[in-house]
């Protein structure tokens, strides 16, 4: 029994519980919670796959979606048609803290409407961090369809 | 002689059990992430849909967690990986996904690679395993 059921003189119960059972139970308990639990969260960046290819499978053409490329000193940026693209840069460099995705966030945003869709691509020794990162970026714009082209 | 209040340590567990269990049924984990891959940050929250997955760790390139490529003959090799592209052919396409976990530090040379491969065996999308940031 977990308690000591104590009469008094009244007639009224007095019971003291016994904690120390209780606390080993839940020590126990959290102990395996702690062992099971998983700590590392992983989420999923959607892109579909695009090709630079003519008489490929893309909803816009090349010269209607954002195309940004990465290379090893920066982003080059090719923007769509009728857009008007005379202060916008096609280039842009990294700084010392890498690439320049809170500048490119910034000129996406200043557009009044989000653009319907852009494709990623990158040099081969570009590290896929860094892709992601422009992908995340494109997104967070809202840009609804980013696509990564491949060839 | 020192009298212990347990009444104030009883609370602290509860708390803590009502906490992980909480945490533990909202995550479903069936992407092990393993072979030291350190995955890119991002600020997706939504979890990976189930489907077939490709690790890239730095050395070796994992389906379904089974050593497929090592990385090396990856970046030698042409536009098609030849024996993923075979096992590509016997995934089951849901949704056309396929899931593709690789290091950050991975070179996009070879991601490239594997996901025109992946596109050439039919897979239309693909779902980049993340680490949620913020």
């Amino acid at each position: 029994m977990a308690g000591v059921v104590e009469e008094q003189k009244n007639g009224n119960l007095n019971v003291d519980l016994n904690l120390v059972p209780f606390i080993d139970l839940l020590s126990m308990l959290v102990l395996f919670l702690l062992i099971t639990a998983v700590w590392l969260q992983v989420a999923a960046l959607p892109a579909s796959l695009d090709s630079n290819k003519a008489g490929a499978l893309t909803q816009l053409k090349q010269s209607q979606k954002l195309n940004i490329h990465l290379t090893n000193h920066g982003y080059a940026l090719s923007w769509p048609d009728g857009m008007k693209t005379k202060n916008l840069p096609k280039y842009l460099a990294k700084n010392n803290q890498g690439y320049n995705k809170d500048i490119l966030l910034k000129l996406l945003k200043k557009n009044p409407a989000p653009l319907p869709s852009a494709s990623v691509s990158a040099e081969d020794l570009v590290d896929y961090g860094y892709v992601v990162e422009a992908i995340d970026v494109l997104k967070e714009s809202g840009i609804p369809l980013v696509a990564l082209t491949a060839d | 002689m020192v009298s212990l209040s347990l009444t104030a340590m009883v609370d602290m567990f509860a708390i803590m059990v009502i906490f992980l269990l909480a945490n533990a049924t909202t995550v479903t984990q069936w992407i092990e992430i393993g072979h030291g891959i350190q995955l890119p940050k991002a600020k997706a929250s939504d979890p990976p849909p189930k489907a077939a997955s490709i690790h890239v760790s730095k050395d070796m390139v994992f389906a379904n967690n089974k050593p497929l490529l090592p990385v090396k003959q990856v970046l030698q090799s042409g536009i098609v990986l030849p024996a993923l592209s075979t096992w590509l052919l016997k995934q089951a396409k849901q949704a056309g996904y396929i899931n593709i976990v690789a290091h950050e530090n991975t070179p996009y040379g070879i991601i490239r690679r594997i996901v025109f491969t992946c596109q050439q065996a039919g897979f239309k999308n693909v779902n980049l395993a993340v680490q949620p940031r913020g």
